[in-house]
C-alpha cells in the first residue's frame, strides 16, 4: 500500500481544524449510537486517532468530503463498540438523564424525538443521523455507509415513518 | 398543516437535548457549577441595555421606517449578515444570541412586520434568550411565502438555499433552479403526476389543492455533476381520507430512474387508536392546539371503532378523545374569540400565549377548552406561575368553569377535553404519581428504612418512553441513589439501592453523585469534602489518600486556578492543550495546584504548579481508566509512598514499565508483565525484574527508592531461546511490532503477520487478493458483501476479518484488541457447524416459551473473536470464542433484531446461551 507522506505540520493543523469543527457533532453522533457518555467519548477519541493515522489515505485518495469521511470512521468505530454483551443492557432514557445539564431549555417534544432516534434500529439511525442531524446529502450518506443512494432514500423514508408513528400525541411521561 | 421532520427540526431536537454534551471540559465545568448552585438553566445575564431594548420591542409602538423593507430584504440585509458575523460560518449549530435576536426583531417591527405573540422566537425574546438562526430565518420566510420550504416555488427555494450556503449551514447549493438543459418545471410535474396515476389510479384528482398540498424540489446531489440533478414531488393530504403520494427521478433519465410510492390507509380495515392518532398527527401536525375543530370531531368519530391498548402510553388520551364530541359552534355558543378573551382575562397574566381553543361536548355540556403557554420570565429561575394552562369556559354563558395548570401527572388530552371526561378516562390507567407510589412500596418492601418520599432527602425523577424509570436521587451524601423500573401496567423490577452508610471509602462516590464528575469541581468542593472526611476511617487507598491530603481554600494562595491552568498548559508546550481537574493541595514549601492537561496525544500529563511561585513542581503521566484517579488529588510523594505500602513494588514497577514502554493509545496497554505465562517476576528488595519467558520477548528491570519513586526503568532483550508455543489460547498473546512498509508485492504491510497462520493468509489471498492487490478496493467489496449477506454479522468469518483489517488502526494491528475477529482453526468446528450447534442450544431454551417455528425463523449472525467477556462475571474467557446472535425479522423496522445470543468456544462447547426479548438490538 503506497503511502504519500503528509507533512506533519499540515497533519496537525488539519486535525486541529477537524476537531474544532466536528468535535461536538461527532461526540453527539457517537452518543446517540452508543447511549453511553463515557463510551461515546472513547469512541470519539478513537475516531480522531484513526483519522490521524489514516490521514495519508485521506490525502492520497483525494477524499472531497472530510465530514462524511470522519463520520464513516465514527460510525464504524461505534459499530465495533456495540459488539459486546454490555450494550444489550443500556437503557437509552437513563443515558440522557446522566448527561451534563442542558445548556438551553429543552422542549419535551425535542427530548422525545431524540430518544426515539436513539431507539431506532441501526440502519435507520445511521441515515437519520447522517442526513438529518449531520446534514449530509443522500449521496454523501450513501458513500459514508457504503450503500446506494436509493437504499438511503428508502431507509430515510422508513425512518421518518417510524419516528412520526412513534410521536403520536406528544409527550405524556415527561418527568 | 403537515410538519416535516426537517433537518432544522431534527437538529434543534438533538442539539438542544444533547447541548450539555460537548468536548470542552471548561464549558461542562461552568454548567455543572451553576447547576450545583441551584439554577435550572444557564444563560447569559442580560445587560440593562438589552432589557431596555426588549421592553421597547415588546411594548412600545415603533416608528415605521420611511421605505419599508420586505421579509426577503430583511433576511438578506439583517438576518444573514448577523448570522455570518457572529460565527464566521462555523456550522449549523449556531444561534442568535439575545442581543442579535432583539436587533432582528426590531428591524422587522420597524418595517411593519410582526411575528405572532406566541411564536417560539418571540417567547425566547421575551425571556431574554437567543434562538436558532436557521429556524428564525425560516420563520420569517414562512410568513412571507406561506406553507413550508417544499411548498415554496423553486425560485424561493433557490433563493433560500443560496442564503444557507452563504451562512455556512449548507455546504453546497443543491436545491436550485433547473437550467436550460433540464426539464421545465411544468413538464416534470406532469411526468410525476402521470407516474402516480399509472401506479395508483387514473382518476386521482392530483391537481386539486383543496385535497393535497404539493411539495416539490429540484436538486443536484453534486452541483458540479449535471447527471446528479433530480426532481422530487410529494402530494401531502389535507385530510385523513386521502393518501400521500411521492415521486422522484433523475432529470437526465426520468423513465429509467423514476421511483413512485404512497402511504395509503384503508380505514375500513381494523385499526388501532395509536395508528389513527399517528395519521392525524401527520396530517394536522403534532401541535394539537393548531388542529381545526372538524379534525377533532373526525378523530372522535373514528376512535369509536378503533382498538385501544390499555397499556399504551396514549391510552388515557385516546379514551378521553373517544368520549368527547367536538361539535361545530352553534347560535347558542359564544364565539371562539370571545371564549379566548374570557379565558385569557381569567388567567390575569400578560405573558399567556394562546395554544388553542376547541369546543367540546360531554354528557350534554358544551364547553370551550382554551389553552395557553406561560413561559418563565426572569433569569431561568424556576417559576411556579409559568407552565401550560387549560381554561374551561361555559359555551353558553361564558362563565369560567375551571382553570388548571398541567402537572407531570397529566396527559396530552389535558387541554383538549373537558375535566369530567378527562378524569373518567383515567379509570384503570396508572398516573405518574401512582407509578411512583408503586415503586416506593416495592422498594420499601425490600428496604423498609428508606424514607423515599421525604423531599429533603430525595428528588424523585420518573421518566421513560416504553417503561417508567423511577430514580430517587439522594440530596445528601449520607445516603445513595435508589432506582427502579416500572412497566406501564405497574410491574416493578430492577430495584437498585445504595444503602451503605457513609464511610471513608464511599464518600468519594457520594460526592460524585452530588457534584458530578470530579474533574469539574471547584476548590470549595474539595474543602467541603475534607471536612466531611474528618471522623471517617477509609480503608482503601483512594479514601486513605483523600484523608491524608489537606485541601486549602483558593483564597489562601497567590496564584489562582485560572493562572495555574495557563502555567500548566505552557509547561506542556502543547498548542491544543486543555485542562481538566485543577485542585489545590497542601505541600511544602507551598501549596500546589495539581491538574491534568488534556492533549491530543495518549499520555496526558499531570502537572503540579507551585501556588505561590508558579514553578512546575512535578509532572506525571496519566491514562484514563488506567492511571488511578488519586494521582489527580494527592501529591506524588504521598500517593507513591502509600502505593508502595499498600500495593507493593511489583505493581509500581509494572506501571512504570507500561508508562515508559507501553502503547498508551490502547485501552489496556499491552505490556501485561504480570501475566506469568509470558513473564517471570524476580524481586530483590526494591529492584524488580520481569523476565521474558520466550525468545524475542523483552525483559524489564525497575528500581524504586524508599518513597516509591522510580530510579531506573530499563528494557532489555530476553535471554530465553525458547519459542513461544502457538495457539496457547491466551488472550494477551504478544505480537512483534510490524513495519508499516508495503510488502514488495504491493500487499498491505500487515499481510502475513503471525497472529494468523500462514494458511489463512493464503486462503484470503486466494479469495480476495489474487486480482486485487491493495485494500483500496475494500469499499467496493464491502458493498458487494452487504448486498449478498446483509449486515456484517452475517458475513463469512474471513470477510469480517478483511473488514476489521481495513478499519483497524496501525496500533490495533500491532496489538489487536480483545475482540478482533480471528481465523477459525481448521481442525476445529467450522462456522457453519458452530451456528448449527448454537441454534440447537437456542432451541432448548427458547422452544418452550417461543415455539420451534419462531426459533427456526431466527437468522444466525456469527463472529469468531480473539477473546470475549463473560457477560455474567465481566471477566475474559482467555480464548477464542464464537459470538452468535439470533435475529428475528421485524416487519415494523424492516430489520433483523437480535432476540438472543450464545457464546461458544472453538470446539463447539456452549458457554452461554440466552433469550433476550427485551434487548435493544
Amino acid at each position: 500500500m503506497e503511502r504519500a507522506a503528509v507533512p506533519s505540520m499540515i497533519r496537525e493543523q488539519r486535525l486541529n481544524q477537524w476537531i474544532e469543527d466536528y468535535s461536538d457533532s461527532i461526540l453527539r453522533t457517537c452518543f446517540l449510537y452508543l447511549s453511553d457518555q463515557t463510551q461515546a467519548e472513547d469512541a470519539t477519541q478513537d475516531t480522531w486517532i484513526k483519522a490521524w493515522k489514516h490521514m495519508n489515505d485521506f490525502e492520497r485518495k483525494g477524499i472531497a468530503n472530510e465530514k462524511a469521511w470522519l463520520l464513516r470512521i465514527a460510525i464504524n468505530t461505534c459499530k465495533d463498540y456495540r459488539r459486546t454483551a454490555w450494550f444489550r443492557h443500556v437503557d437509552r432514557s437513563k443515558a440522557l438523564d446522566e448527561l451534563p445539564p442542558q445548556l438551553i431549555a429543552v422542549e419535551p417534544e425535542d427530548r422525545t424525538l431524540t430518544l426515539m432516534v436513539m431507539d431506532l434500529p441501526d440502519r435507520y439511525k445511521q441515515v437519520i443521523l447522517l442526513h438529518f442531524f449531520q446534514g449530509l446529502t443522500t449521496q454523501e450518506t450513501a458513500d459514508a455507509l457504503n450503500t446506494s443512494q436509493s437504499t438511503v432514500q428508502r431507509r430515510l423514508k422508513k425512518a421518518e415513518e417510524l419516528l412520526k408513528g412513534s410521536l403520536t400525541g406528544g409527550v405524556t411521561y415527561e418527568g | 398543516m403537515r410538519e416535516d421532520l426537517s433537518r432544522a427540526k431534527m437538529h434543534k431536537a438533538i442539539d438542544s437535548t444533547l447541548s450539555g454534551l460537548n468536548g470542552d471540559p471548561w464549558l461542562f465545568q461552568r454548567v455543572s457549577a451553576r447547576a450545583a448552585e441551584g439554577e435550572t438553566k444557564v444563560k447569559k445575564k442580560l445587560s440593562a441595555g438589552l432589557v431596555l431594548a426588549i421592553i421597547m420591542i415588546l411594548i412600545a409602538a415603533v416608528a415605521l421606517a420611511v421605505t419599508l423593507l420586505t421579509h426577503q430584504e430583511i433576511v438578506e440585509q439583517v438576518a444573514v449578515p448577523l448570522a455570518v458575523d457572529n460565527d464566521a460560518g462555523v456550522g449549523v449549530n449556531n444561534t442568535y444570541n439575545a442581543e442579535e435576536l432583539a436587533e432582528l426583531v426590531r428591524s422587522l417591527n420597524e418595517n411593519g412586520i410582526t411575528l405572532e405573540e406566541n411564536n417560539r422566537i418571540m417567547q425566547a425574546l421575551q425571556n431574554g434568550q437567543g434562538y436558532y438562526e436557521e429556524e428564525t430565518i425560516m420563520e420569517i420566510c414562512r410568513q412571507a411565502f406561506g406553507g413550508n420550504y417544499y411548498t415554496w416555488t423553486l425560485e424561493q427555494q433557490d433563493w433560500y438555499e443560496k442564503l444557507m450556503v452563504q451562512i455556512g449551514f449548507h455546504e453546497s447549493h443543491q436545491t436550485r433552479m433547473p437550467g436550460e438543459d433540464n426539464m421545465k418545471y411544468e413538464d416534470a410535474e406532469a411526468f410525476a403526476f402521470r407516474k402516480i396515476r399509472e401506479a395508483y389510479g387514473q382518476d386521482l384528482p392530483l391537481e386539486d389543492r383543496s385535497v393535497w398540498q404539493l411539495s416539490r424540489q429540484f436538486y443536484a446531489e453534486n452541483p458540479d455533476d449535471p447527471a446528479s440533478a433530480g426532481w422530487s414531488f410529494t402530494l401531502e393530504p389535507k385530510d385523513i381520507d386521502h393518501g400521500q403520494y411521492y415521486v422522484s427521478f433523475y432529470d437526465k433519465d426520468p423513465e429509467g430512474s423514476v421511483s413512485v410510492g404512497a402511504n395509503i390507509h384503508d380505514w375500513s380495515q381494523p385499526y388501532t387508536g395509536e395508528e389513527l392518532m399517528s395519521h392525524f398527527n401527520t396530517v394536522y401536525s403534532w401541535s394539537h392546539g393548531q388542529w381545526p375543530q372538524e379534525a377533532w370531531q373526525r378523530l372522535h368519530e373514528m376512535l369509536q371503532s378503533a382498538e385501544i391498548d390499555p397499556t399504551s402510553r396514549d391510552a388515557q388520551a385516546l379514551k378521553a378523545f373517544r368520549m368527547t364530541e367536538y361539535p361545530a359552534p352553534g347560535e347558542k355558543d359564544i364565539s371562539r374569540e370571545t371564549a379566548i378573551q374570557k379565558a385569557k382575562e381569567s388567567l390575569q397574566d400578560s405573558r399567556a400565549a394562546l395554544d388553542g381553543a376547541v369546543l367540546t361536548e360531554y354528557e350534554g355540556k358544551r364547553i370551550w377548552m382554551v389553552s395557553f403557554v406561560i413561559n418563565p420570565s426572569g433569569e431561568g429561575i424556576a417559576d411556579d406561575t409559568a407552565g401550560f394552562f387549560a381554561v374551561s369556559v361555559d359555551s353558553e354563558t361564558g362563565t369560567i368553569l375551571d382553570s388548571r395548570k398541567q402537572s407531570l401527572d397529566d396527559s396530552t388530552a389535558f387541554a383538549y377535553v373537558p375535566v369530567d371526561a378527562y378524569e373518567k378516562a383515567w379509570e384503570g390507567i396508572l398516573r405518574r404519581s401512582e407509578i411512583i407510589q408503586l415503586a416506593v412500596v416495592a422498594i420499601q418492601n425490600e428496604y423498609p428504612d428508606l424514607d423515599l418520599m421525604n423531599e429533603e432527602k430525595y428528588e424523585v425523577r420518573a421518566d421513560g418512553y416504553k417503561r417508567w424509570n423511577v430514580t430517587f436521587k439522594a440530596k445528601d451524601i449520607r445516603w445513595g441513589n435508589v432506582t427502579t423500573s416500572v412497566s406501564m401496567d405497574g410491574i416493578v423490577s430492577d430495584i437498585s439501592a445504595d444503602i451503605e452508610p457513609l464511610n471513608g471509602d464511599n464518600l468519594w462516590k457520594r460526592y460524585g453523585q452530588a457534584q458530578g464528575y470530579f474533574g469539574q469541581w471547584e476548590q470549595s468542593v474539595w474543602v467541603r469534602l475534607e471536612k466531611d472526611m474528618s471522623g471517617l476511617e477509609p480503608v482503601q487507598i483512594g479514601g486513605r489518600l483523600l484523608k491524608a491530603t489537606h485541601y486549602p481554600e483558593e483564597s489562601s494562595v497567590k496564584i489562582r486556578h485560572e493562572q495555574a491552568q495557563e502555567l500548566g498548559m505552557q509547561a506542556t508546550g502543547k498548542r491544543t492543550a486543555k485542562v481538566n481537574t485543577c485542585v489545590l493541595v497542601d505541600a511544602k514549601p507551598h501549596p500546589v495546584w495539581i491538574m491534568r492537561i488534556l492533549t491530543d496525544e495518549a499520555d496526558e500529563p499531570v502537572v503540579g504548579i507551585d501556588a505561590e511561585t508558579g514553578d512546575v513542581v512535578f509532572t506525571e503521566q496519566f491514562k484514563t481508566d488506567y492511571t488511578p484517579q488519586y494521582v489527580l488529588y494527592s501529591m506524588p510523594e504521598t500517593w507513591r509512598k502509600m502505593e508502595l505500602e499498600m500495593l507493593g513494588a511489583p505493581y509500581m514497577a509494572k506501571v512504570a514499565i507500561t508508562h515508559k514502554f507501553g502503547d498508551m493509545w490502547l485501552d489496556e496497554p499491552e505490556l501485561d508483565v504480570d501475566n506469568t505465562d509470558n513473564w517471570k517476576l524476580q524481586q530483590d528488595g526494591l529492584v524488580i525484574r520481569y523476565i521474558g519467558r520466550w525468545k524475542g520477548m523483552k525483559s524489564y528491570e525497575v528500581e524504586l527508592d524508599q518513597n516509591g519513586f522510580v530510579l531506573r526503568c530499563e528494557e532489555m532483550d530476553s535471554v530465553s531461546t525458547e519459542e513461544k508455543p502457538k495457539n496457547t489460547g491466551e488472550s494477551n498473546e504478544f505480537v512483534p511490532a510490524p513495519t508499516p512498509t508495503p510488502l514488495p508485492d504491493g500487499k498491505p504491510w500487515f499481510w502475513g503477520m503471525d497472529f494468523a497462520p500462514q494458511e489463512f493468509w493464503d486462503q484470503l489471498d486466494k479469495l480476495f487478493f489474487t486480482h486485487v492487490m491493495t485494500m483500496d478496493d475494500y469499499p467496493a467489496m464491502e458493498k458487494d458483501w452487504l448486498e449478498a449477506f446483509g449486515e456484517s454479522e452475517f458475513w463469512p468469518q474471513e470477510y469480517q476479518i478483511v473488514r476489521y483489517l481495513y478499519y483497524a488502526t496501525e496500533e490495533q494491528l500491532k496489538q489487536p484488541d480483545l475482540q478482533y475477529p480471528v481465523f477459525p482453526d481448521r481442525d476445529r468446528k467450522s462456522q457453519k457447524e458452530i451456528c448449527e450447534i448454537a441454534l440447537n442450544a437456542f432451541h432448548e431454551i427458547a422452544d418452550v416459551g417461543m415455539g420451534k417455528e419462531w426459533v427456526d425463523s431466527t437468522k444466525v449472525g456469527s463472529a469468531l473473536l480473539n477473546d470475549g467477556i463473560n457477560p455474567d462475571t465481566g471477566k475474559k474467557y482467555g480464548k477464542h470464542v464464537w459470538w452468535i446472535n439470533f435475529n428475528v425479522w421485524e416487519e415494523e423496522f424492516s430489520s433483523w433484531i437480535p432476540k438472543g445470543y450464545a457464546i461458544l468456544d472453538e470446539d463447539g462447547n456452549v458457554l452461554i446461551v440466552r433469550l433476550e426479548l427485551s434487548g435493544n438490538g
